[in-house]
């Protein structure tokens, strides 16, 4: 039985190396990054910025170009509760492609990699409301949004909403793995016994 | 040209139907990050769904398409290309 594919269109996940650190670590504080991520602009050390990148990890990938290699950003799963069925996760991408659809394409794959290796019943992702909107159009299809934090987190100037979105087994299965499908040309997603 | 393309209409209309969109939400002429506010999501799905009609849409070819005419005028020339 083959693992869940994890090479689409555009990008392929990869397991992290030792020697993508430095990589991660520029990614991580990339001023146009650093902000969004977990940081919110503040300086870390590397090595502490190591330990928090494998501490609390379920799984993670680099994401590379499919054509080249070239390392273009990270997906992570972590503060895993398996025995509630839940975990969250997180996506950084090369800031040139932010706005390109990249990082939908990566969440796809990460997305039925999760679902299909754990027994999950959500996933998490927690986004300041700047970043909501950047992806508002998967509301009730992709996502759902779960709880909001009014005027939680201060930037640029004002207080923004932190948001809880929930992407779902129940919603991702009707549609995701053929998606997935779609983009790595094979079967994906958690194989079902049917009735 | 050797598949029968799409009128710019009809491709409009797949492609606002693949992003869950209203046609007339998408402008022909307008770009589709800032003036059509197309997010991340749809961005994705619409390039996919231009992909499904066996068009191939390389990373520097895609920075050029900022209009829907853009995508349109770009599958029209790939099918003549087949």
């Amino acid at each position: 039985m083959e693992g869940p594919p994890l090479l689409g269109r555009r990008v392929r996940l990869r397991p992290v190396m030792p020697t993508d650190h430095d990589y991660l670590y520029q990614l991580a504080t990339h001023p146009d990054i650093t902000w969004r991520w977990r940081y919110r602009g503040q300086s870390i050390g590397y090595d502490t910025f190591l330990q928090q990148l494998w501490g609390g990890t379920l799984v993670h990938f680099v994401v590379e170009r499919r054509d080249g290699g070239q390392r273009v950003g990270y997906v992570q799963a972590f503060d895993a509760s398996e025995r509630h069925g839940w975990c969250h996760f997180a996506v950084m991408l090369d800031p040139m492609l932010e706005r390109s659809g990249w990082a939908i394409e990566c969440l796809a794959l990460f997305f039925n990699y999760v679902f299909t290796a754990w027994n999950f019943r959500k996933l998490y992702a927690v986004v300041l409301e700047n970043n909501y909107e950047e992806l508002h159009s998967g509301a009730g299809t992709w996502f759902i949004t779960e709880g909001r934090l009014a005027e939680h987190e201060w930037f640029a100037g004002r207080y923004w909403d932190l948001v809880f979105l929930t992407v779902r087994r129940e919603d991702w299965e009707p549609s995701g793995p053929a998606l997935v499908a779609k983009l790595t040309e094979r079967p994906a997603g958690p194989v079902r016994e049917t009735a | 040209m050797t598949a029968a393309a799409m009128s710019i209409g009809e491709f409009r209309g797949y492609l606002a139907g693949q992003i869950g969109r209203a046609p007339e939400s998408i402008p022909l002429d307008a770009a589709l990050r800032t003036d059509a506010d197309l997010d991340s999501i749809e961005m994705f799905l619409l390039v996919i769904a231009v992909e499904d009609l066996g068009v191939q849409f390389p990373e520097e070819l895609l920075a050029h398409v900022v209009t829907l005419e853009d995508a349109y005028h770009h599958y029209v020339t790939q099918l003549g290309h087949r």
